[in-house]
């Protein structure tokens, strides 16, 4: 063999074992992300007004030890229900957050940026102060029902408008800020009319809480997420390529049109479930897919479970932080995720305009 | 030996809206083993033409490459015999460049052999010491050449390059053209778009002139640089210099000095 070709030879056994040693480093991430989340899940467990430790919480739910009936009740009715929650609206909001950030090939796009927020308000409100649904059951679930659908149909109507126009990602941005508007005027429409009773629950609904939860709320997030990120996951290749551009993605035999729109589908679902019952918890989705990105780069297959994993983890801290910033106080979740995750985005546009072009 | 694949266009037509951008381009044959340059001032309709050969826009007109039907060729298989390289390059991405390689192999080769093909690819280009980068800390010429690298990876037969040496030094501009010369001599039909007309005579076969969304002219090199077409096309008086078999323009002023700007 010639010494070129075995200069080249070795050149190509280096960069092997170089792209090896950075797969692994990716794969241990992702192990101690995991190990980090169910740290931060069990400490959440183990925060609260009543005196339950992290050890109490655990041996208990492995029934290891008896817990007296109240404290087995807020064990079971409030701590895990609430720790399941944060996780679940945590790994959604921040899948749908890098699916949509890949999709719209922008980085400051989130789940909440093409107005769903305001329209999943407008439908709760509309519940909360008329009575109106589009549900058959009564009470929370005729606000939860209400709310997801007119997310859900907002998410809808913005891809068929921008499909109709045959526009690009930039103008499916610009109608979800529109219609985000539109949804806004006729919410403050409904609060001038409502009662002040009413008011006040509008209010309370649109600041994101994991105070609602129950177990039925854990099993539908639980349920829509297992059913939406192995579709996700399985796209990882098709969403690596439209990292490449559009062409380049076309010209490799992906069909980017359906791509996007499979993308969006599950990003409305994802979102739409978690706003409807959850309220707004904003940032998650747009802060955490930069903090997986960070740590994985962007091959998707890497980067969407990071991205799951970094959303169920922050969640976790905030809820924990939701717990102790105030003593005997739980601050609605969402406004701690949008205090934290507001500098956050402020360092992401700055770091954003640093970068050389 | 059988007579080499040909790529023949006729009656090419693409629309965006209710413009038209191409009316009826007939193409000469490009035959496999050749490299063709596109030429012609900006807005000629260069690369349209290549986005409609590569299908990233729709477009119509019979489009044949020896005895296959390019127009019902399906998605997956079309892209392992057509490779293109865009002109815009990936902004802002964090992927490294062996992983845009890996993803653009993806399919077209087994999961063992996907890194190492890969590599081979970087290192055909010279570029396998960046493999671990991501894109957006190279510089434009690298970028370039990654681009590039994306579109022979899957060894296509078909190859359209749009601008491929735009943000290249002088080294890389002759390296690329050397590759796209071996990439024809391994079987490759080429049509390169190119701005650099010296250039395009160094390496091409043969020339396509474009105007205004029609051909103007096509043939040798020789042949199709003349004072008058760049005159008539490019609106320039300009010398055409012959140094033994090669062929250099150099230009002199525009034709109409100060009118249209």
């Amino acid at each position: 063999m010639s010494g070129v070709a075995l200069a080249a030879d070795r050149a190509t056994m280096e960069t092997l074992a170089a792209y090896a040693r950075l797969k692994r480093r990716r794969r241990i991430l992702l192990v101690l992300l995991g190990c980090a989340g169910v740290a931060a899940f069990l400490l959440d467990l183990g925060t609260g007004p009543a005196s339950i430790s992290i050890a109490d919480a655990v041996s208990a739910l492995l029934g290891l030890t008896e817990l007296s009936h109240a404290r087995e009740v807020i064990l079971w009715q409030v701590r895990l229900p609430v720790a399941l929650i944060a996780v679940l609206v945590g790994a959604s909001l921040s899948l749908a957050g890098a699916e949509m950030q890949t999709v719209l090939a922008n980085p400051l796009a989130e789940p909440f940026t093409l107005g769903i927020s305001y329209a999943a308000a407008l439908g709760a409100s509309l519940a909360i102060v008329l009575g109106i649904g589009v549900t058959a059951f009564g009470g929370p679930w005729l606000v939860a029902g209400n709310a997801f659908l007119f997310a859900l149909a907002s998410l809808l109507l913005v891809q068929a408008l921008a499909r109709f126009t045959s526009a690009g990602a930039e103008t499916l941005i610009l109608f979800g800020i529109a219609l985000g508007f539109a949804a806004s005027a006729v919410l403050s429409l409904i609060q001038f009319i409502a009662s002040a009773e009413a008011l006040q629950q509008i209010v309370f609904w649109s600041m994101g809480s994991l105070a609602r939860a129950d177990w039925s709320v854990v099993a539908i997030l639980a349920c829509v997420l297992a059913l939406v990120a192995p579709f996700s996951l399985r796209a990882a290749w098709s969403l690596t390529a439209l990292r490449l551009g559009d062409e380049r993605a076309i010209s490799l035999g992906f069909d980017t049109d359906r791509l996007r729109l499979l993308a969006l589908v599950r990003v409305s679902l994802l979102a739409a479930t978690s706003v409807a019952f959850v309220g707004v918890v904003g940032f998650v989705g747009l802060v955490a897919p930069h903090i997986a990105r960070m740590l994985v780069g962007e091959d998707h297959r890497y980067f969407l479970p990071a991205s799951l994993l970094v959303g169920a983890l922050t969640v976790s801290a905030a809820s924990i932080a939701s717990k102790l910033v105030v003593p005997g106080i739980i601050i609605p979740i969402g406004i701690v995720t949008a205090l934290v995750g507001l500098p956050g985005f402020v360092w992401l546009v700055i770091r954003r305009h640093r970068r050389p072009a | 030996m059988t007579q080499p694949d040909t790529l023949t266009v006729s009656g090419l037509a693409v629309r965006y809206g209710r413009r038209s951008a191409l009316d009826g381009l007939t193409l000469p044959p490009i035959a496999a083993g050749s490299v063709t340059a596109l030429v012609g001032p900006n807005g000629a309709g260069k690369s349209t033409i290549l986005r409609a050969l590569a299908q990233i826009i729709p477009s119509t007109g019979p489009m044949r490459f020896g005895a296959r039907d390019l127009r019902s060729t399906r998605p997956r298989h079309r892209s392992s015999l057509i490779g293109f390289m865009p002109q815009a390059l990936p902004q802002g991405t964090e992927l490294t460049v062996i992983e845009s390689l890996i993803v653009a192999i993806h399919g077209a080769a087994t999961s063992d052999a996907l890194e190492r093909q890969a590599i081979a690819v970087l290192q055909r280009l010279d570029i396998v010491e960046h493999a671990l980068s991501p894109l957006d800390r190279l510089s434009g010429g690298e970028r370039q050449l990654v681009s590039l690298a994306q579109a022979i990876a899957r060894q296509p037969r078909l190859l359209f390059l749009d601008e491929p040496t735009s943000a290249l030094d002088l080294a890389r501009q002759q390296q690329v053209m050397q590759q796209v010369r071996s990439l024809a001599a391994e079987g490759a039909a080429v049509i390169v778009v190119l701005h650099d007309l010296s250039l395009a005579a160094r390496w091409a076969d043969q020339m396509i002139v474009l105007d205004h969304g029609r051909l103007y002219a096509a043939g040798a090199p020789q042949d199709v640089l003349t004072p008058a077409m760049l005159a008539d096309v490019y609106g320039v008086h300009a010398r055409v210099e012959r140094i033994g078999d090669r062929v250099i323009v150099l230009p002199e002023s525009a034709v109409t000095p100060n009118t249209t700007l």
